[in-house]
């Protein structure tokens, strides 16, 4: 009973599992052993007053509550909605333990309860495992493998000490201006305002305006902005290459072209750990901690239905999120006399938005992993909120740094009017701006304010920032939008050009 | 990008699982599948024990 989540939880994330490779189970392993350890010693107690049957029943009834607490929950809170009463949804999930409570206590001498429940343990374990094996036998390739480049690194170059800090804040799933009133009805020009007084300007609007993102997909973003690069076009080799993606791109053997840019100018390169992707620390130094993200958010994602769930999501995803860890370590980054480029990702106003407009924790029985697809509320919170902090670091970063680079970007927008399962060829051109809409502030000094002329995606903004830095005009890429599915095929992405869409629909 | 808890897997195995449990919860289906049961692994002896063609 207690391998039984275990399983099936590894058979769901079959693909994830496999990214890190199973140290990231560690957290679910210790979870599942120690249920089992109490589940049995709980037999063993019962045992010895004649009872282990029954201990075997009140282990199957345990294990089932604790994993169908969201479940309960939600159901009793939509029951609790349609019937107009206004009361906990956890009172539902407390009924619910109260009646098996009973009705196992009724029947703790049937001898069929005990049965049933040995055969329920079973049964269920073996579904799921079964589920694993088939999952396992049709994805048995996992790893993603950059291909090996014969170098091992740049050799080492003098530290540089004169050039300009870049700080790159990407904020995950933060729309644009635009975007933001569009579907949520929220104006944000207020905050966009104080970010122009403090010295930024909004590269999405200068020309064209409202400009587009050139992915849609976080992993496909990060991975162009490390590349300078669009690294997935309509050419189906590339989907077929997952070292294109990100993380994969930056933890891979190769060192990703912005990374080798700013090493071979004498900086120092660091990346934010937050609950997503961690932070390998192979071609990065890790600010706020290091290694596989997957034992802090594989252990997050199995928890997430039970009643510790939401408290393990508080407390993980507020603890490892970019911002923190960059206004924490700014004092350090200070006393390094090294040039640095400083990559901070984020996840505030990514779902389930763990803090609300006042940056407070959220209530916890009201976060909702699913909140990206109905709660527009909970994100404009999570962007105001993103708004405080944004303000806050950019105030410290410019007392202390004058002329540092700041970017302040979005990767993708929201998605309340997408359908991810609507093949790309037939998605509206609403969601399409809904989707591609994305903040994107850049602060510099004012010799390089020229080659801010024009509208800048994420491709052309890191290109800008290399530019910037290296004193010479960036060289710009064409704009392009790649829009792209999170339904995979064959294991990839498929990638369209927003112009063959936009033809293909017309 | 988060992952999925899998709360749906385990529901339909849940679901499959009760509907085993609860035939081996009445006495008289769990002797109906302990016969098909001993039926069943007295036809696979059966074939075992045949002896050769030759």
């Amino acid at each position: 009973m207690a391998i039984w989540p275990a399983l099936n939880f590894t058979a769901h994330n079959w693909a994830d599992v496999g990214k890190d490779g199973a140290a990231a189970l560690a957290g679910v392993a210790l979870i599942s052993l120690g249920m089992g350890a109490i589940g049995h010693a709980f037999h063993y107690w019962m045992s010895r007053r004649n009872r282990g049957g029954f201990s075997v029943v009140c282990a199957v009834v345990a294990v089932g509550l604790f994993f169908g607490y969201s479940l309960i929950h939600d159901s009793a809170a939509a029951l609790i909605a349609r019937l107009g009463l206004t009361l906990a949804p956890s009172l539902g999930w407390l009924l619910v333990l109260v009646i098996l409570s009973a009705v196992v206590i009724l029947l703790r001498k049937h001898e069929g309860l005990q049965v049933a429940a040995t055969v329920f343990c079973f049964s269920a374990a073996a579904l799921a495992l079964g589920q694993l094996i088939v999952t396992a036998m049709s994805a048995p390739t996992l790893r993603a493998q950059a291909p090996a480049t014969g170098e091992d690194h740049l050799q080492r170059v003098q530290p540089n000490t004169a050039g300009l800090n870049v700080y790159y804040m990407l904020l995950d799933e933060y729309s644009g201006q635009a975007g933001l009133r569009e579907f949520t009805d929220f104006d944000n020009s207020p905050f966009i305002g104080e970010m122009v007084r403090r010295g930024f300007i909004d590269a999405t609007s200068i020309d064209p305006k409202d400009l587009l993102s050139n992915y849609l997909i976080t992993q496909q973003t990060l991975a162009s902005i490390f590349a300078l690069d669009y690294t997935l076009t309509e050419d189906p080799q590339t989907w077929r290459e997952p070292w294109r993606l990100f993380p994969y791109s930056v933890d891979g053997a190769q060192v990703p072209p912005l990374i080798r840019e700013f090493e071979s100018a004498g900086y120092s390169v660091w990346q934010t750990f937050n609950t997503w992707v961690g932070c390998s620390g192979r071609h990065m130094r890790c600010l706020g901690g290091h290694g596989s993200m997957d034992f802090d958010y594989m252990t997050m994602a199995f928890v997430a239905p039970t009643p510790l769930g939401r408290a393990a999501a508080l407390w993980l995803g507020r603890r490892v999120d970019g911002l923190v860890a960059i206004a924490t370590h700014l004092p350090i980054l200070e006393a390094s006399r090294q040039s640095r480029f400083v990559f901070v990702h984020s996840l505030v106003t990514h779902p389930p938005y763990f803090l609300g407009a006042d940056c407070e924790p959220r209530d916890m029985s009201q976060l909702d992993f699913d909140a990206h697809k109905h709660d527009r509320k909970a994100y404009v919170g999570s962007v105001k909120c993103a708004n405080r902090k944004v303000l806050e670091l950019v105030d410290r970063i410019s007392k202390i740094d004058p002329t540092a680079i700041i970017v302040v970007q979005g990767d993708h927008g929201s998605e309340f009017t997408v359908n991810w399962d609507q093949p790309i060829s037939s998605w509206p051109d609403s969601s399409i701006r809904e989707r591609g809409s994305f903040l994107n502030l850049i602060k510099a000094p004012p010799r390089c304010a020229p080659w801010l002329d024009r509208s800048l995606a994420q491709v052309n903004t890191a290109r800008f920032v290399l530019g910037c830095v290296r004193g010479r005009s960036p060289q710009y890429l064409p704009q392009r939008t790649y829009l792209s599915s999170y339904t995979k095929i064959d294991g990839n992405y498929v990638i369209v050009p927003l112009d063959r869409q936009v033809a293909q629909r017309n | 990008m988060y992952l999925d808890p899998g709360t749906a897997g385990l529901l339909v195995q849940a679901l499959f699982a009760a509907i085993a449990a609860t035939l081996a919860f009445f006495r008289s289906a769990r002797q109906y599948v302990a016969l098909l049961f001993s039926r069943l692994m007295g036809r696979v002896r059966s074939l075992w024990r045949r002896p050769p063609n030759s």
